[in-house]
Formats: structure tokens, sequence, C-alpha cells
């Protein structure tokens, strides 16, 4: 499949409708002899004829060919009957059904034609960039890192307004680069001085500088954006928003008089669904090779947090007709002077008349609904103050976009579904399996060959495709270790705690802790118990197994606000079609 | 009053092709419709596709746009979508092609001045917008076409179709844009200043002229109605 002219939306369906043409079922010798048996017994009885046309499907899914042509004349019917029966078991012993290894070789090396397609968050990023840059700035030549550096300092004032340092130091780099004197200070002269190689500093500089009020603040940003570099304790978030005003970006909440919704410069769509979720790729990007502890390993995938007051303030200003560097001052003077002025204080109006705390949902109609973002700015930051709690007298370094950030509507949906799975009678250290299709525990050992013969020579390609596979199976399960039980008992007792483990993704015990991923982890076990031993389920095709798998797991989704299932998305992708092996094999 | 305008794109120009954008009006009685059609360029019969689908919407929301109104909004989609599909499959087995080569998006208003009501519906990624004032209200969404434009001829697309009511008092004026006209008119997610000035001050030869210098690639194309008689031309 050639790829290299086809956008990331038509190469995401083009993978996912790849997967279900190639799936159309799962059938190996075994289901062929069950379905033959099934038809012997069938023989002369009224469900003689559904049963053959189950025992043609097997074959139709496995591509044999089983037309029973012979011409030869028979006393009656029913010797012509006896004949053909004896045709599909005689086709059933000598035809080539596909064997369990063979499957999951089959499985494995499906996915690995295209893992490769799923965007890194990289590549979304150039997408967003892409098409929201002034073309008239000349930069397209540039790298991404530097696109995005010289877009803060030319339209967002290098982020002074919003804390960041770093604008000085590109002053001299340009400076020392050969920019005129009399030049500084008209900007995009400035600017055609500033290369890549202004990054360099980061490589040496320590904690303090690279701080967002250090010396590279404004560097380590743009080279965070740039490769997806997602950092912990909410710090990526406010950038986003700081990226948004930036580049002009739009945020449709309803409809507003001359307003549509653009699909291009959406920041719900853009920055939250596809840039910011917990997309398993950037795993392999080198960025996160062996540095997964400095990064944000599971965005929650929660969007947009409608409860926060500085994300409101953020969404009010992008609403704005205002030059971005007016809409970065201005939103972070509202949040500087809620804070003060809010500090110890609860909102009076946060409850509604039967004293029940309004909930995410109710945050994000008010948005909807009552205008507040078309309210003037005086009376927008008293609304902030009466509804939203602005206290950040508790949260770790009275950060405000850490404030309200539990969500309590997606704790409740997700300890629901562990409450179905033990319901079940299914024991939580049981759902630990990981990924069905393939055992990644033996990656480098037993299974080694077999994964060379789907790489075909290219070693670089598989070595991603096993790093992807085994951060996916480690997220999902547990993955147990090879070891020789003939040896060291100790080893016995290592691969028992192993077995016996819950997977992190399936411990979760507050409402600050949920995730996407952990919903959809959680699902997959409970779906896959709850159609374990479902024949019907077991003659689907893959895409009707995904069409039903969406629409099971998105009533949670919907539910906890989060994203739907989605084709375009790597790790939902990889569930389902685990589930499907998980049913079927 | 009416106005209407249409232009072939330079996609299609450069290929000798033939503009895919069908526009029409009527009247009977108190009642006024405005329609667009899209063609699906990648269709064989899509211009007839969308004459068709044009001429039926019209013809429906004329004859039956009284009725039609005491209905719900996806009752209205899915009677006048049978309808559509009714002549379009006329004309394919008449010419032995498949249906699906006579694909093209439809809006339609209907301005039904006894009950003094609009009634918008918008199947594909047209837009249509009211003016009321200095300003300008967007009626019905164009579809997000990021994967493939919702078509006449598409599975389940009375879902995706868009019907609307108002009351007529609320708006001076309604046009339909065709795809490759308000792409031209809206600076991302906001209609252009400029632009807003021409359609509340009804200056539709402005507008042309505007469309016209955007050289568009696709076909560009807008009907309007004039509802008040507070538009001033």
């Amino acid at each position: 499949m050639d790829t290299s002219r086809m956008t990331i939306t038509t190469r995401l369906e083009s993978s996912l409708h790849g997967l279900q043409a190639e799936f159309k079922g799962i059938y190996d010798t075994n289901d062929a002899m069950r379905a033959a048996e099934a038809l012997v017994l069938s023989f002369d009885k009224s469900d003689y004829p559904t049963k053959l046309a189950a025992f043609f499907e097997i074959l139709d899914k496995c591509g044999i060919p089983h037309e029973f042509n012979e011409n030869k004349k028979y006393k009656s019917n029913h010797e012509r009957k006896e004949a053909e029966l004896n045709y599909y078991l005689n086709l059933v012993k000598t035809a080539e059904f596909p064997s369990f290894p063979e499957i999951e070789f089959q499985m494995l090396d499906a996915l690995f034609q295209r893992f490769e397609i799923y965007p890194a968050p990289e590549e979304y990023m150039q997408r967003i960039v892409n098409r929201l840059s002034n073309q008239d700035d000349g930069w397209e030549n540039d790298t991404l890192r530097l696109r995005i550096l010289k877009q803060f300092v030319k339209y967002g004032n290098s982020l002074k307004d919003a804390g960041y340092g770093g604008g000085p130091y590109i002053n001299r780099y340009a400076r020392n680069n050969g920019c005129p004197d009399k030049d500084k200070k008209n900007i995009d002269i400035m600017l055609s001085f500033v290369d890549d190689d202004v990054f360099k500093a980061l490589e040496t500089a320590d904690g303090d500088q690279r701080r967002a009020n250090g010396t590279y603040g404004l560097l380590k940003l743009a080279d965070d954006l740039a490769l997806g570099k997602f950092r912990t304790q909410g710090a990526t978030k406010p950038t986003l928003y700081l990226f948004a005003m930036v580049y002009g970006m739009t945020y449709y909440y309803g409809e507003k008089k001359g307003i549509i919704f653009d699909p291009k410069s959406d920041i719900d769509i853009n920055l939250f669904r596809d840039y910011y979720t917990n997309n398993f790729i950037r795993f392999i990007t080198t960025s996160y090779i062996g540095r997964l502890n400095e990064y944000e390993t599971d965005p929650s995938g929660q969007g947009i947090n409608y409860k926060n007051y500085a994300e409101m303030v953020y969404l009010y200003f992008i609403t704005k007709d205002m030059p971005p560097a007016d809409k970065i001052r201005c939103s972070a003077k509202m949040i500087e002077r809620i804070k003060k002025k809010m500090l110890g204080k609860a909102p009076t109006k946060n409850k509604d008349k039967n004293g029940t705390p309004f909930a995410s949902r109710d945050y994000k109609e008010q948005v909807y609904s009552e205008d507040i973002l078309g309210l003037d700015e005086d009376k927008f930051e008293a609304f902030l103050c009466d509804y939203y709690n602005c206290d950040v007298s508790k949260v770790l370094n009275n950060r405000p976009i850490l404030l309200e950030s539990s969500q309590n509507s997606a704790f409740s949906v997700y300890k629901e579904i562990i409450e179905k799975i033990i319901k079940r009678g299914a024991k939580l250290r049981d759902c630990n399996y990981g990924l069905w299709f393939t055992d990644t525990s033996g990656f480098y050992t037993k299974s080694r060959e077999k994964l060379k013969a789907v790489a075909k020579g290219d070693l670089v390609k598989l070595n991603s495709f096993m790093l992807l596979l085994r951060g996916v199976n480690n997220y999902l399960g547990v993955e147990t270790k090879e070891v020789d039980l003939s040896d060291d008992p100790r080893n016995a007792r290592d691969k028992n705690e192993i077995s016996n483990a819950i997977p992190r993704s399936l411990c979760i015990d507050s409402p600050e802790g949920v995730t996407r991923a952990s919903i959809i982890t959680a699902f997959y076990y409970l779906y896959n118990k709850e159609h374990e031993s479902d024949d019907l389920y077991r003659t689907l095709s893959f895409e009707e197994h995904f069409n039903n798998y969406k629409t099971e797991a998105d009533k949670y989704l919907d539910r906890a606000h989060y994203n739907l299932f989605s084709g375009r998305d790597l790790f939902d992708v990889l569930t389902a079609f685990s589930s499907f092996a998980y049913i079927y094999l | 009053m009416i106005d209407k305008f249409s232009h072939i794109g330079k996609w299609h120009a450069s290929a000798e092709g033939e503009n895919q954008d069908y526009i029409c009006s009527g009247k009977q009685g108190r009642n006024t419709v405005i329609t667009l059609a899209d063609g699906v360029s990648t269709c064989k019969e899509s211009k007839t596709g969308a004459k068709i689908s044009g001429d039926t919407i019209t013809r429906l929301f004329l004859n039956k746009g009284e009725l039609l109104q005491e209905y719900e909004a996806k009752d209205i989609a899915e009677m006048t979508l049978v309808e559509i599909l009714y002549e379009l499959e006329q004309a394919a087995d008449k010419e032995a092609e498949d249906i699906e080569e006579y694909s093209s998006t439809v809006a339609s208003v209907l301005h039904d001045q006894k009950n003094k009501r609009l009634m918008c519906m918008s199947l594909g990624d047209s837009l249509i917008m009211g003016t009321s004032g200095d300003d300008c209200y967007v009626l019905t969404m164009p579809y997000d076409s990021r994967n493939g434009c919702c078509v006449t001829t598409t599975e389940n697309a009375t879902t995706h179709t868009e019907v609307k009511m108002f009351d007529d008092s609320e708006m001076d004026s309604v046009i339909i844009m065709s795809d490759g006209a308000w792409k031209h008119v809206f600076d991302r997610n906001s209609l252009k200043q400029e632009v807003r000035r021409m359609l509340t001050a009804g200056d539709y030869e402005g507008l042309k002229d505007y469309l016209k210098d955007q050289d568009g690639s696709d076909d560009y194309s807008f009907i309007t109605m004039d509802i008040s008689k507070k538009i001033r031309r």
C-alpha cells in the first residue's frame, strides 16, 4: 500500500478497512471439522441447509472453493446428497486450513504491514502547523520545532506575558549569526538569522535553564510540542492553549453569529483528540525510547476540562478577534487576577438548588447554551468567580491548570466496568493476558524467528514493531517472563507472582487517575468475558466484530465524556483486534 | 427577489469539464423555493444527478411544502430523499447506469409566506445562511467532509440531513452557497467582515465580483432570496 501520497485521514481509514477486508473470519482446521461433524449429524434433518450454509461460510472465509461439480448421474436426490456430503468431508481432510500458528502469523503480519501508518504526535503537529502557518513567513523549509519557535516569537511576543524566558537568548543568537544591529528590531529579519542550531543550547542546559521562565524555556517548549513530549503534572495543557492562540486556532461551541465549525483549525479535534492523547506510537519515537519516566505516559484523554477556570479563560480569549499576543497577555492577566482574588475562597454558585455540585457536563452545557464565552470581560470574570472553584491553595505549586482535574463521571464508569467483570466470575488477576494474538514475552526468544519471517529482513521496522506491541501489552496486561522452570525454583515463584499480577490500568482508585485508555482496557476484559463462549460471535468477521465492539465501548466512553472508540486510534484498533483473536482463537 | 450566480472552478475548467453546481428556484402561490445541488465530480452523471435532485426538491417543496412542515425534521428529510432517490433511480435505469453515478449534495429553502415560515434542508457540504439587520447567521452547517461527503446516494443519508424551521420574521434574506464559494468567504471559522457587509446590504453583485477574484479551484455558486422588504439593493 503506497501511503506516501495519502493524508493522515485516508491512511488511517485504509488501515482499518484493510484489516477488515483481510479478516473476514478466523477459522482453522478444527472449526472446519466441527462444522463438518455438525453437517453429518444433521443429514436428513430439517436443519441440514442451515448447517450447510454455516459450513460454506467457513470455507469461503478461508478462501477454499467448494462447488460440487460432479456430472455423474445419481439414482436419486438422496444419493446425490450423500455424494455431495462425502465430497465436503473429503474437502475438510485435504484442503489447507490455516493452523493456529499460521493465523497468529497472519495477524502479526497484517499489523506489521500497517502499524507505521498510525501517526505519532509529531505528524499531527506537522499537519496543524502546515495548515495554519502564514505562507508569507516563508518558514516552510525550517524544522518543525523551529517553525513553532518562530511563531511564538513573532506572533506571541516570545510568550513573555505567559512567563516564558528565551527571547533574549534568541535575539543574541540572531546577532551572533550575522543579524545586523540596525535590523534587530525587525522581527522578520531577526528571525531569518535563526536556524535549528539555536536548539543546541538545550543539550547542555541545566534544569533551571530549561524551566518555562528559564533562559531557554521557549526553546524547550517548542521542542516538546514538535516532538509530542507530554510533560507531567499538568505542564503540557496550558502550552497547548498558548500554541492555539499563536496559530489562530478556533473553538466551536454551538450556533453563533457568522461562525461555522472549521475542522482544520478547531482546537478540540486537532489538539485534544488527535495530538494530546495516549498515542502509543510515541513510545517508539526517539524522544521516548528509554526515557519514559520523564513524560506523562498516560494522558487522560479528557480533552478540554470544562470545570477548570483557567481553561475557560483560555477558550474565552481564543474565541476573541484580537492579535495572538493580546490573547496571551489578557488570558495570563485574567488567570492571575482570579487566582489572587479567590485564594482561600469558595465559589458561591457552583451547586444546583438541591445542593449538588455541578458536574462537568453541566459546565460544558453552560458554555454551549448560555454563551458565557460571549460575555463582556468583566462579566465573564465575575461569572468564573461565582461558579468555578478558583482556589489554588490546595493544588501542587498553586497551579490553576490542576484545579478540578478529577473525573468523577469517568471514574464512576470505570468502577462500573470493573464491578461487571467481577460479577461475571472473573478475578482481576485473570485479566492480565494482554494482547491475545501474540505472546510478547517470547519476542526475544522462541518467537524471534517467527517475527523475523514477518519482517522479511527489515529489522529496524521489526524492532519498532516489537517495542510497540510490548508497550501496548504492558499497558493492557502483565508481561510474563520466559523462565526455565526446571532450574532455580525461584524462577517458578517469580513467574507465579507475575502471572497473578493485576495490570495497573485495572487498579485505579481515584477520579484523578482514570484515563480513556484505562477504561478501554477494563472494557476489553469485560467484553472478552461476556462473549468468550458465544458461538454466534465466533462467526463474525472482523468488521462485524469491530462495529459491535465499538457500539458497546461507546456506551461507556460517552458517559465518561471521552472521545468515542475509533478506527483512527491505534490502541483502539489493537484492543479490538486482540479481542477478535481472543474470541475466535 | 432571487439572485443566482454560478461559475466553473479552475479544476473543471482546465480539464475541459463542466460546472457541477446546479441552482434553481420556483414560485407557486405564496411559496418560493431556492435550491442548490453540487454534483460529485468523480461520478459520471453527477451534473444530471444534481439537476434531478435540485428540480425534485424544488417541486416537492413548492407542491407539498405546507404539508411537509407538519412533520418532524427526520421525517421531512426521509420523505424528501425518497422522492429524490426515486427520480434518480428512474434516470439511472433508463441509461443502465448505477444510481451512484448521479450523486450530489442538495440544499433548499422554502419560504412559506402564508404560514410565515422558512424551511431549510441541507444534505452535504453546502451552507445556508440568513441575514438579519447587520448580522449573519449560519442556518445549516456544512457537513464535515474530512471523511467523505454525505450525498444523495449515501446509505442512511437521512441521518446526516439537516432540516430546520424558522419564523420568517427572524430573517431578512437567506443564501445557499456551494462549498466552493463559502470556503472563500470564511476566515477559518468566521465570516469575513467585508462579506458580512455585502450580504446584509444585499450587495450580491459585489459578492459575485469578490468570488471571481478568488478564482477558486472548485465550482462556486450561490442563490439568494429576500425575505423581508428591509433589504436595499
